[in-house]
């Protein structure tokens, strides 16, 4: 478990993480993807769901919202337009949203697409938040 | 002692608004910092999105795309115009509207303009010119964020897919450097052919380890690189709209930093004078009631 490869999490507002990563293992659009490293060179894209990195001293834990994942020499790419870390997410505040989308009225098709879009983003954060809740207690 | 008085009664009102014209010098100055800070804290997400479309389109043939082909036959156009919601500024705001007034006397008199506005001294401006505009936004303050813009970039992107419009031009106010900042109006859609060089308008220039080893490296493509490739063009539009927010607020606050200095000067310059002015008069007043108390004596003898 010693060999490790450098991992960023990159979005338009900042550079969130960059660490030396053990493990990493994250939702592509297709399912998931786990990186070790000397991984052959990967371009993929994101799906809506969650990405967890593993270093020596602790995991980090982020929700992702599509983009794209770049593994290239030991170095492990994640770019996305929204991370949020599992730390970070009010469980709350997303229930409510959660409630107040699912009785939305939705009555075109691409209004329906979008409902399930923003239902189906708020349950893998609700789900990623109780996971590392219940981790914690 | 009349007019002495009401010189030092104007030299305390201009000291209060050079306290005043200070400290809005002094807080834009902070807020520059921070402003300038947080456009530092995106460029590495420019900068790799950028690479990494290079590297796609150099595997892809030809990219065929509906954000990269020419609309041309809806007769509208969509601008949208970023001006600041508060003045004191400087010619902040009236070089962008100047600009946008150019653009706009420049498009064909049959081609409708849709206009959007963001921020309330446009808003107000073109209420004053009587010219109906179709979205205003106010909520955008110093602190952008890229879920603020995220909305505004989508409809752009659905009303271009959808052929509603021709085109959309963003104008803003470029960043060039802390000396220097240029009214522009930039296109955004439809996206410039050559992708490779799209992302990146004023950034230094991408900066790949080696470029010849990165064409080598073969990828596992995870999909196809013209999905993958078709998937980026609406994020590059997106984070390029971003950036225009955010260095028209990093230049809001240049202007406004300069524009105050100017007022703090001025009104020093105006102390200076007021206060010479103010002794002149006390002095001649005085000089006045020695000359009456000796003439009194004299005619006492």
């Amino acid at each position: 478990m010693s060999e490790s490869f450098q991992c960023q999490v990159i979005t338009p507002d900042a550079a969130v993480l960059d660490v030396a990563a053990q493990f990493a293992a994250f939702t592509a659009h297709d399912g998931e993807i786990g990186i070790l490293h000397n991984r052959a060179p990967l371009l993929c894209k994101l799906g809506i769901g969650h990405c967890r990195i593993e270093c020596q001293d602790r995991t980090y834990q982020f929700f992702i919202d599509g983009g794209l994942a770049q593994m290239l020499e030991n170095h492990l790419t994640i770019l996305t337009e929204r991370a949020i870390s599992a730390d970070a997410i009010n469980i709350q505040a997303v229930q409510d949203q959660l409630q107040k989308i699912q009785t939305r009225p939705a009555k075109t098709v691409a209004e329906v697409q979008q409902r399930q879009d923003d239902t189906k983003k708020l349950t893998t954060q609700l789900r990623l938040a109780q996971d590392v809740g219940n981790k914690a207690n | 002692m009349a007019k002495a008085r009401a010189i030092v009664k104007r030299r305390k009102a201009v000291q209060n608004i050079k306290k005043i014209t200070r400290t809005m010098q002094l807080i834009s100055t902070a807020k520059y910092q921070k402003c300038f800070k947080r456009a530092t804290a995106g460029k590495p997400y420019v900068k790799k999105i950028t690479e990494v479309v290079r590297q796609l389109s150099s595997q892809v043939a030809e990219i065929k795309h509906p954000l990269l082909e020419a609309n041309t036959a809806t007769g509208k156009t969509a601008m949208l115009v970023l001006t600041s919601n508060r003045g004191l500024c400087g010619g902040f705001n009236a070089g962008i509207l100047r600009t946008v007034l150019e653009h706009l006397r420049a498009i064909p008199a049959d081609v409708q303009v849709d206009l959007d506005v963001a921020g309330k001294k446009g808003i107000n401006y073109f209420k004053y010119l009587r010219r109906p505009v179709r979205k205003t936004y106010t909520h955008f303050d110093d602190r952008v964020r890229f879920e603020q813009i995220e909305p505004l970039a989508n409809e752009f992107i659905e009303r271009y897919t959808r052929k509603e419009i021709d085109a959309v031009h963003v104008a803003y106010m470029r960043f060039e450097s802390a000396a220097r900042q240029r009214p522009t109006v930039m296109p955004l859609l439809p996206l410039k052919q050559d992708i490779a060089s799209l992302a990146a308008p004023g950034t230094t220039q991408p900066n790949v380890g080696s470029p010849q080893r990165t064409h080598e490296v073969q990828y596992d493509f995870s999909p196809p690189p013209a999905e993958l490739l078709a998937d980026l063009l609406p994020a590059t539009v997106r984070i390029l709209l971003f950036q225009c927010f955010k260095e028209n607020t990093l230049s809001e606050q240049v202007a406004r930093m300069v524009a105050m200095k100017a007022a703090t000067d001025a009104a020093a310059d105006t102390i200076k004078i007021l206060t010479r002015t103010y002794n002149r008069a006390r002095q001649s007043q005085i000089t006045m009631e020695l000359l009456d108390i000796m003439g009194g004596a004299e005619a006492l003898k």
